[in-house]
């Protein structure tokens, strides 16, 4: 069973917004750094650099998040793996319970 | 653009390199990529990650979980041992220089900059067992002499401008 500490991508840092968009992009299906750097700014409205890019997405493997698939060409596809959707769910139930706090004391004040 | 990939750990480069490079030949060249395979490189070699396993899909993911998690870098009890040994020795050998050459004379800039950097240079040869053994014999000597060196040189400058300063 995976440790909570392994899971929270909060302890990656500054690489946790990253590793959270990267879990996000691999939701629907395995993309390669390309793909996913376009699917980012897609979703969010920023490519992040290969650096941070690289840099998220090797603490997201070490962790067994997500994991390479064999590779096409020079391209090595991600595919998020069962720990990596559980970490997702977490994480994404964790900002939407925020999200409706915040709402709900806006609709008070 | 290639020379900035150099700046990564071997292992990361061996295992992601590749993939960057691809990924950095489709971006144009600016300040802004430069500081972030900067800070990338920082980080890699600061807060190592990478797992050296083969891209596979054998097994379930819980397998491949475990294996990605058992294949962080690690060193030996030997290994261990040997990296305390050294900084342990180097400290109290370079201490007693230290002191030794206070005894001669007292609160010499010289004694001082030995004394100072009596810990950071042990902490340096500490790493020859662990970290820089990865690095070919040649290699690690450079990096070791270099680091000690300039350390103490380092130290030496800091001493002696603190002593002439107002």
């Amino acid at each position: 069973m995976a440790k909570k500490e392994e899971m929270d991508l909060e302890a990656f840092g500054r690489f946790a917004e990253p590793a959270l968009l990267i879990l996000i992009s691999l939701a629907d299906g395995p993309k390669h750094g390309y793909a996913i750097t376009s699917d980012i700014a897609q979703v969010a409205g920023f490519r992040p650099g290969p650096g941070t890019l690289y840099g998220a997405i090797s603490r997201l493997e070490s962790r067994g998040l997500i994991v390479p698939l064999a590779s096409e060409e020079r391209r090595v596809p991600y595919q998020l793996t069962a720990l990596g959707e559980k970490a997702l769910r977490a994480r994404l139930a964790a900002i939407t319970a925020v999200a409706e706090a915040g709402r709900r004391r806006l609709a008070r004040a | 653009m290639s020379w900035i990939l150099r700046l990564y750990p071997r292992d990361w480069r061996q295992r992601y390199g590749h993939e960057v490079a691809t990924l950095v030949a489709a971006e144009r060249p600016s300040f802004r990529l430069y500081a972030d395979l900067l800070a990338g490189a920082i980080d890699a070699r600061l807060n190592p990650q990478w797992t050296p396993i083969q891209p596979t899909m054998e097994g379930d993911d819980t397998m491949n979980a475990i294996r990605s998690l058992c294949a962080v870098p690690e060193f030996s009890k030997a290994e261990q041992l040997r990296s305390a040994a050294w900084m342990i020795g180097a400290s109290a050998i370079l201490t007693l220089l230290g002191v030794g050459l206070d005894a001669l004379e007292s609160q010499s800039v010289i004694s001082r900059a030995v004394l100072y950097s009596a810990f950071p240079a042990a902490l340096t040869f500490s790493l020859r067992n662990t970290y820089l053994s990865v690095l070919e014999p040649a290699k690690r000597r450079i990096v070791l002499g270099v680091g000690t060196i300039g350390m103490f040189l380092f130290m030496l400058a800091v001493v002696y401008f603190a002593s002439i300063a107002p």
